[in-house]
């Protein structure tokens, strides 16, 4: 009787899997098998994924909104957009799992750095896309562009 | 009392027709949203990143199928074995992420992200896996399409 279910329970499992399978390759939206790993962000990608101040703003009072400082400890203790919560790039390996704790892989995240001309909030977006965030954006103004435009600034180490 | 009413087969019949009903519930929002639903499996953090999508693809036809066929009594063994393995392995992935304090949505019924985890699915969940066991122990098949091809395939019916 055991014998004769668990037999049964493996043929359904093959049915089953074969079904899913024709059903996901002949659908329009059917996902590839195997997770891709995503490639480095191309220009175009930056581009698009940059927002600007006022979004910033907008979403820096959405609850739900992660912001994320890739700047060092130093730095940020100095300070940082109110909510936001420091993750250096440089430390990334190290602070990663203690920073994004509990935080679900379709959480908006915004990253943000010293400025233009730092790329630590671009190659942050990176990581957290490799690692399995789906909507990250990068504040390309960062800290300088808040600062400049008297944005409400928050100093410790948060 | 209580003992007859769990080992009663009408009870077990009700139990085999409702957890077909809900496994079938189940894999509908899956199936129709692939996409949101690997979101859901990889925000438990479970399941290796690379495999997530292989899982999100079978584990909703494994809910229909095994859901179909408990409904009507067809391989009614098989399923229910498979139904009791499948509540067991949501029971670990929620209470996994309860422990580790994941704010994330259960993706139990529906993948749009609205349900978040919380112990009250948790209990949920273990009614549901009790129910799966007294159906596993106590079902005799009752009106199930199992019972019917054994009766014609008797040679002394």
């Amino acid at each position: 009787m055991l014998k004769r279910s668990v037999v049964e329970c493996i043929g359904i499992f093959l049915f089953a899997t074969a079904l899913a399978f024709l059903t996901n390759f002949s659908r329009s939206d059917g996902l590839p098998l195997l997770r891709p790993k995503l490639l480095p962000l191309s220009a175009e990608d930056k581009q698009g994924n940059s927002i600007s101040l006022q979004t910033l703003k907008e979403k820096s009072e959405q609850p739900g909104v992660i912001i994320l400082d890739a700047r060092s400890p130093d730095e940020f203790a100095e300070g940082h957009i109110p909510r936001a919560k420091n993750l250096p790039y440089y430390e990334f390996a190290e602070k990663a799992s203690v920073v994004l704790k509990a935080i679900p892989f379709d959480r908006e995240i915004i990253a943000y750095c010293e400025g233009l001309e730092c790329s630590n909030a671009e190659d942050l977006a990176f990581l957290l896309k490799e690692n399995g965030y789906t909507k990250v954006k990068v504040f390309g103004g960062g800290w300088e562009e808040w600062r400049e435009n008297g944005m409400p600034v928050k100093r410790g180490e948060g | 009392m209580i003992k007859k009413f769990i080992a009663h087969p009408y009870t077990a019949l009700i139990g085999r027709i409702l957890l077909g009903a809900i496994f079938i519930y189940a894999s509908l929002s899956k199936i129709f949203n692939p996409d949101q639903f690997a979101q859901a499996v990889m925000n438990y953090r479970i399941v290796p990143f690379v495999s997530v999508n292989l899982f999100a693809i079978v584990l909703p036809w494994l809910e229909l199928v095994s859901g179909i066929f408990l409904l009507v009594g067809l391989f009614s063994g098989g399923s229910i074995v498979m139904i009791t393995l499948l509540m067991a392995l949501f029971l670990g992935a929620m209470g996994s992420a309860l422990l580790r304090g994941l704010d994330i949505s259960c993706g139990c019924f529906s993948t749009d992200g609205v349900y978040k985890i919380t112990i009250l699915y948790f209990i949920r969940d273990l009614l549901l896996f009790a129910l799966a066991l007294q159906v596993l122990f106590y079902d005799r098949g009752i009106l199930s399409v199992d019972k019917l091809r054994k009766r014609r395939g008797s040679p002394s019916s």
